[in-house]
């Protein structure tokens, strides 16, 4: 899974380093735009969905934690 | 009580003095008690709006949060949690609608019957309605608080003093900003020591603040005035008139800002930031996350994120990928949600359809500009344009800059044939010694060039600190960093410049109160 999430991260954000990147949000290389259209993607691709109550900054500043919040709607 | 007035000055010190003196325990009750005395400078009225919002408020939060602390001790957690959020989420909209309702009936129904008499010629007479000071401000905060607990991001608060003082802390009443419970609340209960870098650093914005509100946003704000009642005789400044405007809208709003945040930081609480170098922006989008931050947030965080992702919006998603493909079509719910949002902060902003207008532009710019992020690499690409190079970072500041003053035409006018008026003499007349037949306010004509170099002097002053700022540095660190011969010599030359280089018309009061 997480490799599909980074592709769908490369093919949004194509010119960013994302692999081992925190400050995704607090840089400002994911617009709030970005992260719906990831959310988007996720649950086109993956079949998750992400609540809104879970969009918050700490939930997609890295790779780890937005393979971190979608995990945890695999699992419900 | 206004913010720039000897009796405010007089407020605060009583209560940073019963703030530090009094034991420290007592401090949260001495920050209710002031807030509730500065409110009451407003009238007994206005006080029962408030109560009524921290009531609803209060109750809602208490009983949402009774409700899922009960679904917590059930034996199947989720099924109970579920049956909680549904039941939390009917008191929701019930709160809702009695903050937003109270709002919008007193800011609205006026805008309401206008518009119902112009199309109907029914004659109806306007309400005597009163607009409560902050009633915006504690309305956007106590919603947004009720939607933290609603989503459990935030514990309710069951002691209603506490909620209290988050919503009547009484800096942010005037003019924001719009706080996070989360962020702000701690601050308020806790046990704070003297600490004179607190105090200095907050006298030093305060100053800051009113510089920029009673020396730049003053001057500007005479020589706008007489333009815009004037377009067709001094049609050759009408350029200066808009860029006047931007800086007497920027100068008051970020330099009441500074005063508030100033005033919070002598009793050593930190509020969050509302600008940051705006006139630096690269598009529009950055703008709004540089000009009036803390309604930016809110507005992305309560209306945008839960409008996109709301199950109306995920049908609709479906359908525009279908008929535009993926890519632009999972961009279309967004660009929509985006709209409405800009449609609200205009309306927001004024019930006038200037402001709509304002609102629309800017949500068209961006949903434009991101529904043509791919074809811009393209072009970018085809005309070997280096977008990292400085160049190109100068022009996109400079375009933004331009953008941003279209849309204050809309803004700062009473009619759209007025702002496309001025748009038209903009650029095609040209003749800045117009300026000096406007005199300066009571002083006349012979003070003009005085007045002129005040206002240019004030602005490059204000241009030097924001490029400091933006490079990263913080000034106001600096400045408490140096000598201290120096700092009192600055902070003497601040408070002679307020004292004495402003105009003579003092009192214009907040442009944002009103909203």
């Amino acid at each position: 899974m997480r490799e599909k999430i980074l592709e769908i991260l490369e093919d949004l954000i194509p010119d960013e380093e994302i692999e081992g990147r925190t400050g995704l949000v607090e840089d400002r290389i994911l617009s709030s735009f970005t992260i719906l259209n990831l959310i988007s993607e996720i649950y086109d691709e993956l079949d998750i969905e992400i609540p809104v109550e879970d969009v918050v900054p700490e939930n997609f500043d890295s790779l780890d934690a937005i393979v971190a919040v979608v995990e945890k709607y695999q699992q419900v | 009580m206004s913010l720039v007035s000897i009796m405010f000055s007089v407020f605060v010190t009583v209560a940073l003095l019963l703030y530090y003196l009094l034991p420290r325990k007592a401090q949260s009750a001495v920050l209710f008690g002031m807030s509730v005395l500065f409110y009451l400078s407003y009238g007994i009225q206005p006080v029962l709006f408030l109560v009524f919002a921290v009531g609803v408020t209060y109750t809602a939060a208490v009983r949402m949060g009774a409700l899922y602390e009960a679904a917590g001790n059930e034996e199947d957690r989720r099924a109970a949690m579920a049956s909680a959020k549904k039941s939390s989420r009917r008191i929701l909209i019930i709160a809702m609608l009695l903050n937003f309702g109270m709002l919008a009936f007193l800011k609205y129904t006026n805008f309401f019957i206008d518009n119902i008499n112009g199309v109907l010629s029914a004659g109806l007479p306007h309400l005597k309605l009163l607009l409560p000071l902050g009633i915006s401000y504690y309305t956007f905060q106590s919603v947004g608080y009720l939607l933290d607990v609603y989503w459990q991001r935030s514990r309710c608060e069951n002691n209603l003093f506490r909620l209290a003082l988050f919503l009547v802390f009484f800096p942010y009443m005037v003019q924001g900003p719009i706080s996070r419970y989360g962020q702000l609340a701690g601050q308020l209960y806790e046990n704070h020591d003297f600490d004179w870098a607190n105090i200095h650093r907050g006298l030093l914005r305060i100053l800051w603040g009113l510089f920029k509100m009673m020396v730049l946003a003053e001057w500007a704000s005479v020589y706008r005035e007489a333009i815009f009642a004037d377009p067709d005789g001094l049609a050759g400044i009408a350029l200066f008139g808009v860029l006047l405007y931007t800086v007497e809208l920027y100068g008051n709003f970020s330099g009441g800002i500074d005063i508030v945040l100033g005033v919070a930081s002598m009793f050593s609480i930190r509020m969050e930031e509302n600008f940051r170098q705006p006139f630096f922006s690269v598009s529009i989008t950055d703008f709004w996350q540089r000009w009036h931050i803390t309604q930016g947030s809110w507005m992305r965080d309560y209306v945008f994120y839960p409008l996109t992702l709301s199950g109306f919006m995920k049908k609709f998603g479906k359908k525009t990928k279908k008929a535009f493909g993926k890519k632009v079509g999972r961009t279309i719910p967004v660009c929509l949600a985006n709209l409405i949002v800009f449609f609200l902060v205009g309306v927001w902003h004024g019930p006038t359809w200037g402001n709509i207008g304002w609102g629309i532009y800017n949500g068209v710019i961006i949903a434009f500009s991101v529904l043509m992020e791919n074809r811009y690499k393209i072009w970018k690409k085809a005309l070997h344009i280096n977008d990292k190079s400085k160049g190109w970072h100068l022009f996109m500041i400079l375009r933004t800059f331009a953008l941003i003053n279209i849309s204050w035409y809309f803004d700062c006018v009473t009619s759209l044939s007025k702002a496309l008026k001025m748009m038209r003499y903009s650029v095609t007349a040209f003749d800045p010694s117009l300026f000096l037949t406007i005199p300066a306010g009571k002083l006349g004509t012979d003070f003009t060039p005085y007045a002129l170099g005040i206002l240019l002097g004030g602005c490059l002053i204000l241009f030097c600190v924001s490029l400091w700022k933006e490079r990263g540095a913080d000034p106001e660190a600096d400045v408490l960093k140096a000598p201290v011969a120096l700092q009192v010599l600055l902070f003497l030359l601040l408070l002679l410049a307020v004292l004495a280089l402003g105009p003579q018309s003092a009192g214009r009061g907040f442009i944002y109160a009103q909203f």
